[in-house]
């Protein structure tokens, strides 16, 4: 198979400093984000349709463990793995308490007071972050893996202008100066909002709505050109349909920036349209992993199987078919200090073994590119 | 009066809303000048017993100041609201005080709306306590029954709320609400802070109280995602109006306002996106 030439362009739009293009058969170019050749060493691409040799993030066995106020060490995280090619959206569906924000903070390792990696390894782009020094951690932070944060109100400085708090960012990371610093500001609010971006620029955050605030928090993630965004609840606080526009523009940046994507949501419909692949995620630990749409339509484990059936019509089929009762999982997560000593979902299992309750499952692959960690596959 | 009350259609009408209207005055900082701000601007509302109206509507649209006004945790500036064939607006304090136990408000955040020390029996009686039933051991039977109705444990009931999880917090504000004995419940955003496992299990939860005491809701969301498995009847609400109401299946099948297109297109669908659109 023939190589496509992979090289580097310094020619503008201003915001990409140093930026890859990947030549295709019929003569177009298409712009990568920065972090994609790394990832790639072999050259191979993507939208070629060939597998990339590396990935962009690499977790190992991750394992978080949170220390309480009686010095009790409690596990938030359990061995959990999984990759991150470059431009690839990987979500991560669990609900509350299930250690899937954790995750990403980990990752970041920005973890709460008493938080600790205690066991597995983060590599991204060739480093290994759970080693790395503070230093290092504050260069790659914002600049090659950023957040977009949950609540639009409280992430943004509120006496500050959006447009300077963007700037800010690329002045903090590239050490420009500041007038350059504010064009490729412009330049990044100019690839969220479609117009009046002087005016917005110029805004303080409490002029702006909630929609378009988390539109400067997505500015604000992508300024430096990122290779990997993680995104926590990205339309959590926002109404119906400022989420659905929010949605919108992840879809569209993604294909755009071929920027990889991690997604971090409770609603199984929010991730539908952005995620490639899926982890689903249980009292701190992954329990299938696999591509959304084979997940979606044919879940292996019984969590996962059950999470999606409490999903409300309005959400899947028919939002019309009348009045009447959710196929609901009985009962509730188990308290992480006190653990069952088995499977952590077999409580609530309506397909529970007897083995369920002596160890945890192991990895199963019941099918290619799938995993599932439950005693009916194997275990 | 008398004939109106003995007509079939008002017999069956619980809650009737007539042109209520709230307005709030605003003023400009170092300003003379006063602006009104209608936040509730002539709604007209009708729930029939035992049934459940959503009122749907984007944040500021006024669906909660409604529903404050509604029990009278604000004074509307106009309209009459009928409970019962009586008008809420003009009875004495101890007529609203009697009647008010039978409206209860049920608020999107339980963590928030429950006093965290308390514990989980000190929160369901407390309503019984503040109207002054029963003695001691009375409510302390009624509240065990009532953490047994909504699904909670009694060895729990000397616990803090603060140890109950988000949705065993939901349910011991269900519990609470119940304790007076209502026939209407506003459900403020009662199901958006939840996780989907816990959503389902409360709006199963709902329907089976609906059946088993008869009670009215009124559910006020923007989100429809679950207006389908609850609502009877829905009224999208917009800048302080109603823009358009009929039976919520209708509704949700063949929406005919805009704001209402917007809001049933805009309900994120696994469907939708599992079906192969997305770009190559």
């Amino acid at each position: 198979m023939a190589t496509h030439p992979v090289h580097f362009d310094l020619s503008p739009p201003p915001l990409h400093t140093a930026r890859l293009v990947c030549s295709l058969a019929s003569g177009k170019t298409l712009f990568l984000a920065p972090g994609f050749a790394e990832a790639q060493p072999g050259g191979g691409c993507l939208l070629h349709g060939r597998p990339p040799q590396a990935a962009l993030l690499r977790v190992r066995d991750l394992t978080v463990q949170l220390a309480t106020d009686t010095g009790a060490a409690i596990p938030v995280v359990e061995a959990v793995s999984f990759d991150i090619a470059a431009g690839e959206a990987v979500g991560i569906l669990g609900e509350s308490g299930c250690g899937k924000t954790t995750t990403a903070l980990a990752l970041l390792r920005l973890l709460p007071p008493g938080g600790k990696i205690v066991r597995g390894s983060i590599e991204f782009a060739g480093r290994e972050l759970v080693t790395s020094g503070e230093r290092e951690l504050e260069k790659i932070r914002g600049a090659e893996i950023s957040l977009i944060f949950q609540e639009p109100g409280i992430a943004l400085h509120p006496m500050r202008r959006v447009g300077d708090q963007v700037g800010e960012v690329i002045h903090a990371h590239r050490g420009w100066n500041w007038k350059r610093c504010r064009e490729e500001a412009a330049t990044a609010l100019a690839q969220v909002f479609s117009g009046e971006i002087s005016r917005i620029s110029e805004a303080y955050p409490h002029q702006l709505s909630g929609g378009q605030r988390q539109r400067v928090l997505i500015a604000q993630a992508l300024a430096c050109r990122p290779a990997l965004v993680i995104a926590d609840e990205p339309t959590a606080s926002l109404d119906a349909t400022t989420q659905a526009e929010i949605l919108a523009l992840i879809k569209d940046l993604k294909l755009r920036l071929g920027v990889a994507l991690l997604l971090i949501s409770h609603n199984p419909a929010i991730l539908a349209g952005l995620a490639d692949r899926i982890l689903v995620m249980y009292s701190g630990r992954v329990v299938e992993e696999g591509p959304l749409e084979r997940v979606y339509r044919a879940p292996l484990h019984p969590y996962t199987k059950g999470l999606l059936a409490s999903m409300p019509r309005g959400a899947s089929e028919s939002p019309a078919a009348g009045k009447g009762k959710l196929p609901a999982i009985s009962g509730s997560p188990p308290d992480p200090a006190r653990l069952p000593p088995g499977c952590p979902f077999e409580p609530r299992c309506p397909d529970r073994l007897a083995i369920c309750t002596t160890r945890g499952p192991a990895e199963v692959q019941p099918e290619a590119a799938r995993r599932v960690w439950c005693f009916k596959y194997g275990g | 009066m008398a004939a109106e009350q003995t007509s079939p259609e008002v017999a069956s009408t619980l809650l009737r809303v007539k042109g209520l209207r709230k307005f709030y005055e605003q003023r400009r900082w170092l300003s003379r000048r006063r602006f009104v701000v209608p936040a509730v601007d002539g709604v007209d509302l009708a729930i029939a017993r035992g049934t459940t109206l959503a009122l749907v509507g984007e944040s500021g649209s006024g669906k909660s100041t409604l529903a404050r006004c509604l029990v009278r945790l604000e004074e509307p500036t106009a309209g009459e609201i009928w409970y019962d064939g009586k008008n809420l607006l003009l009875l004495s304090r101890a007529e609203l005080r009697a009647i008010q136990a039978h409206i209860q408000l049920i608020f999107q955040d339980p963590a928030a709306a429950l006093n965290p020390r308390l514990t989980a029996l000190e929160i369901v009686v407390e309503p019984l306590l503040v109207q002054g039933r029963g003695t001691r051991r009375e409510r302390r039977e009624r509240g065990l029954a009532l953490m047994e109705q909504v699904g909670l444990l009694s060895q729990w009931a000397e616990r803090p709320a603060a140890e109950f999880s988000g949705g065993q917090r939901q349910r011991l504000a269900i519990a609470r609400a119940l304790a007076l004995e209502p026939r209407l419940l506003i459900l403020d955003e009662a199901l958006s802070a939840l996780d989907l496992s816990v959503q389902a299990q409360i709006v199963n939860l709902l329907l089976e109280l609906q059946v088993s005491r008869g009670l009215t809701y009124l559910y006020i969301t923007h989100d429809l995602s679950l207006v389908g498995h609850l609502a009877d009847e829905m009224a999208v609400m917009q800048r302080g109006r109603i823009v358009e109401r009929a039976s919520a299946p209708e509704l949700l099948r063949h929406p005919q306002h805009a704001h209402t297109r917007a809001l049933v297109a805009a309900v994120p669908r696994v469907e939708a996106f599992t079906s192969g659109q997305v770009a190559p």
